[in-house]
């Protein structure tokens, strides 16, 4: 099984979805939020934030996927894909870029 | 002086009787049967067919007040049914200063030194080498293939900006999508559908709207931007796991 595939079962420090978590949050590996985040979230790998969860602050990491909601903006240093239930305000930066029908965005996108 | 005509012996298919016909002999009886038969070579001939023109047509919808009618594929010129305009199907080439405003049912092709000096251009598909003062308009397409410059802006179907070529644009560009593998620079680029950059596009622009973008690995764009109104069409989640 490939890193990509196992990822969500065997790198994953992840946040439980209902938790609070007041401040911010910095991830060693990969990382899955599914909490309610009162600042900022910074990963060294992906970072996937889930449907429902909530990041008030900015969100960074290597590859990241965002299904959920994110006010702080998002900034990867590779892929940055933008579900169709997303929510994200006030940046965008990566490398590449994907923003599914659907998604909410409003603010400064930098790509490349 | 009369002609001497050679007899041939002909076989009856029906009976096999033979009997002596003219060579010429297109169908004959037979004498024995009553049969009716041709002759190998009138058989062989068989009947022409009057092949009539097909005249092939296509819809044709009014630039002034969109009534649809057909009209034959090579017709160069229609009016309209119902608003009784001047339809222009032809395509047309600028290749030098162009004044005066265009209106074309067909394609336009604005030359690498071309320019064109009008307020307004309509046409079904625009090819862009060159300038433009005026607005244009292409229902289909717009696509840019050289370093092009508008003073005004653009409307149309799809943007397509070849790699390599050069689009800038003094008011706003807005189309139902577009394909961006070249660089788009304007004040306000609105894309009612979806934006792709290609790896070697680059969109810069001061505000920018879509319903669904794609930005590929070596892609550029520096705006800021929102989603445009109304859902485009939903798709899978490729990407990140």
């Amino acid at each position: 099984m490939s890193r990509e595939e196992n990822l969500a079962e065997e790198e994953v420090l992840s946040t439980e979805t209902g938790l609070q978590i007041w401040g911010d949050v910095k991830f060693r590996e990969d990382a899955v939020v599914g909490a309610h985040v009162k600042g900022d979230v910074k990963g060294a790998g992906r970072v996937i934030v889930k449907e429902g969860a909530v990041v008030t602050g900015a969100l960074e990491g290597s590859d990241l996927r965002v299904q959920g909601e994110v006010q702080g903006g998002v900034a990867g240093r590779g892929q940055v894909w933008i579900g169709s239930q997303a929510k994200v305000k006030l940046r965008c930066q990566g490398q590449s870029l994907r923003i599914e029908p659907g998604a909410e965005f409003r603010g400064e996108i930098q790509v490349g | 002086m009369a002609t001497t005509l050679n007899k041939i012996e002909v076989t009856c298919p029906e009976c096999g009787q033979t009997q002596a016909e003219s060579e010429n002999f297109i169908s004959t009886v037979c004498r024995g049967c009553g049969h009716y038969f041709k002759s190998a070579r009138a058989a062989a001939s068989g009947r022409r067919k009057v092949q009539r023109t097909v005249i092939r047509k296509k819809e044709l919808a009014c630039a002034e007040c969109g009534a649809v009618q057909e009209v034959a594929e090579e017709a160069q010129s229609s009016s309209c049914l119902q608003c009784g305009r001047h339809l222009e199907l032809g395509h047309r080439e600028i290749l030098g200063e162009h004044l005066g405003n265009l209106s074309l049912e067909g394609e336009l092709r604005i030359g690498p030194k071309g320019n064109f000096g009008g307020s307004r251009a309509r046409a079904a598909r625009i090819i862009l080498q060159g300038r433009a003062s005026g607005y244009l308009e292409a229902a289909e397409w717009l696509r840019v293939e050289g370093h092009a410059k508008l003073r005004t802006g653009a409307a149309g179907g799809k943007l397509e900006i070849r790699a390599g070529a050069v689009l800038e644009a003094g008011e706003p560009i807005l189309f139902e999508s577009g394909e961006i593998e070249g660089e788009l620079r304007c004040p306000l680029a609105r894309f009612n559908g979806p934006l792709r950059v290609g790896p070697q596009g680059a969109v810069l622009a001061e505000k920018l709207s879509f319903t669904e973008l794609t930005v590929e690995p070596g892609g550029k764009i520096r705006a800021w931007a929102e989603m445009a109104g109304g859902e485009g069409p939903r798709s899978g989640t490729p990407g990140l796991r």
